[in-house]
């Protein structure tokens, strides 16, 4: 259809001067690939760090979003030394200020809920925390909660999470999250029969919350139901059930939709102190 | 020994900068938005040229990166309206003239395409990729590009036909 591409060139016409700094571009990459370089050299530093040799299960930038490896406990030597982290905690303080923002430790070690965050915020109403995990080509994967006092429980994999408090006029704040998940707790997040594909762009209309997983995840099909996803309502069957998957705790458990009854999409799952669950659309299967 | 990857990246950054100007305009509609857009774009390209480099792809991997910006800004919701709201009520008087009516109602058509739709219409008619190349770069399927395509295509018949009726 070329009267399309002679409709972008006619808005296209007299565009305003560029005003891109490059140098500005260089120097903000270049920090940035600074602080790439040090977590990798983190993580590296703490894989030595290993009492009486053995190996150590510290997440690398390679392993990202991948289930560590499982030990045979017929095989294993039954005197396996312990993995000792000196910079990791099995919570993390994350501070949102609108004049900056604090994160320590930055390692955290997995538990079998998932990581768990204790979040001070003293940003606006409706501002954000978002958290950004890499996919594999670029980074695309993203969820958003609510930037409150509180402790969260959230499903980030083992590897690197960029967090962000995002308040609703002003400069997105970005610092990077270390995981570790010495003990095993993360099972992957291949879901049987859902070939992971992109992310909705429609997903947070789809957030749904409420005081038990169920709960929250039955908004989302309200919503799907409802034809959010651009889809006349009533057109399919939305339904949902729990992956084995993620952390094997029922509280961050993700879920698969179906619909009409093949798997649709997954559904990523946070909890607030054990008792708010907000159920967040991940990925399209397929 | 590894080589600086910032001439490199400087020379592809004039070469192309102007092109994925353009882009990031028909994608969001708001000049000062696009430039913001490109600008990180660029800034995240520039803190792993060396591995974009070595892949040999830089169009394709920094384009993928400004589409990931464009839609996670739209997923937003605070600011999910903002983008095209942008857009001057009035016409500027640089380009008063003539035909400047028609571009506003082009764009006011163009608004009417969903963002994903839209992104879709931008990477088959403006970077001319095909179906496959379209769907490896949003990372969907290509029954999800033929699709978005024509349902992309009969929002934006529809809108251009109302507009034609309405001109006298």
């Amino acid at each position: 259809m070329n009267d399309v591409r002679t409709l972008f060139e006619s808005v296209l016409t007299d565009p305003p001067p560029d005003p891109l700094d490059v140098e500005r571009v260089v120097a903000r990459g270049t920090r940035r690939r600074t602080v790439r370089r040090a977590v990798t050299g983190a993580a590296g530093l703490a894989a030595v760090l290993v009492v009486g040799g053995g190996i150590a299960l510290v997440a690398t930038p390679g392993e990202d979003r991948m289930a560590p490896p499982v030990t045979d406990p017929t095989t294993a030597p039954s005197s396996t030394p312990p993995v000792i982290d000196l910079s990791a905690r099995p919570a993390t303080d994350y501070t949102c200020e609108t004049n900056g923002q604090g994160l320590g430790p930055p390692t955290v070690i997995a538990q079998p809920s998932g990581v768990v965050l204790r979040v001070s915020s003293t940003m606006p109403p409706g501002s954000l925390m978002g958290y950004t995990y890499e996919l594999p080509f670029a980074d695309t994967g993203a969820h958003r909660l609510p930037a409150r006092n509180g402790t969260w429980t959230m499903p980030l994999a083992p590897g690197k999470v960029t967090l962000a408090c995002e308040p609703l006029d002003g400069i997105l704040q970005e610092i990077v999250l270390t995981v570790t998940d010495p003990d095993g707790h993360w099972r992957g997040d291949a879901v049987e029969g859902c070939e992971a594909g992109g992310v909705p762009e429609w997903g947070p209309a789809l957030t749904g919350s409420g005081p038990t997983p169920e709960d929250a995840v039955e908004e989302t099909l309200n919503g799907l139901r409802a034809g959010v996803d651009g889809l006349p309502a009533g057109e399919a069957d939305y339904t949902a059930r729990p992956t084995e998957s993620g952390y094997d705790d029922r509280a961050t458990e993700p879920w698969v939709v179906l619909k009409d009854g093949e798997p649709y999409l997954t559904i990523a799952m946070a909890s607030q102190e054990g008792t708010r669950f907000v159920a967040m659309p991940d990925r399209l299967c397929g | 020994m590894r080589q600086d990857p910032e001439p490199e990246f400087r020379k592809w950054v004039a070469a192309r900068r102007s092109h994925l100007r353009r882009t990031a305009y028909l994608l969001c509609g708001d000049w000062h938005l696009a430039d913001d857009l490109v600008q990180e774009a660029l800034t995240r390209a520039f803190a792993a040229w060396g591995r974009i480099a070595r892949r040999g792809q830089p169009d394709a991997y920094v384009r993928k990166i400004l589409l990931n910006l464009y839609l996670d800004h739209r997923r937003r919701p605070a600011r999910r309206e903002a983008a095209w709201a942008d857009l001057p009520d009035e016409p500027s008087p640089a380009s008063a003239a003539d035909d400047l009516g028609e571009r506003e109602h082009l764009l006011a058509a163009l608004r009417q395409v969903a963002p994903g739709q839209r992104a879709v219409l931008v990477l088959r008619f403006w970077e001319d990729l095909s179906v496959e190349q379209s769907a490896q770069a949003l990372g969907v399927s290509t029954g999800n590009i033929k699709s978005q395509t024509s349902r992309g295509l009969e929002t934006l018949r529809g809108a251009l036909a109302t507009y034609q009726e309405e001109t006298p």
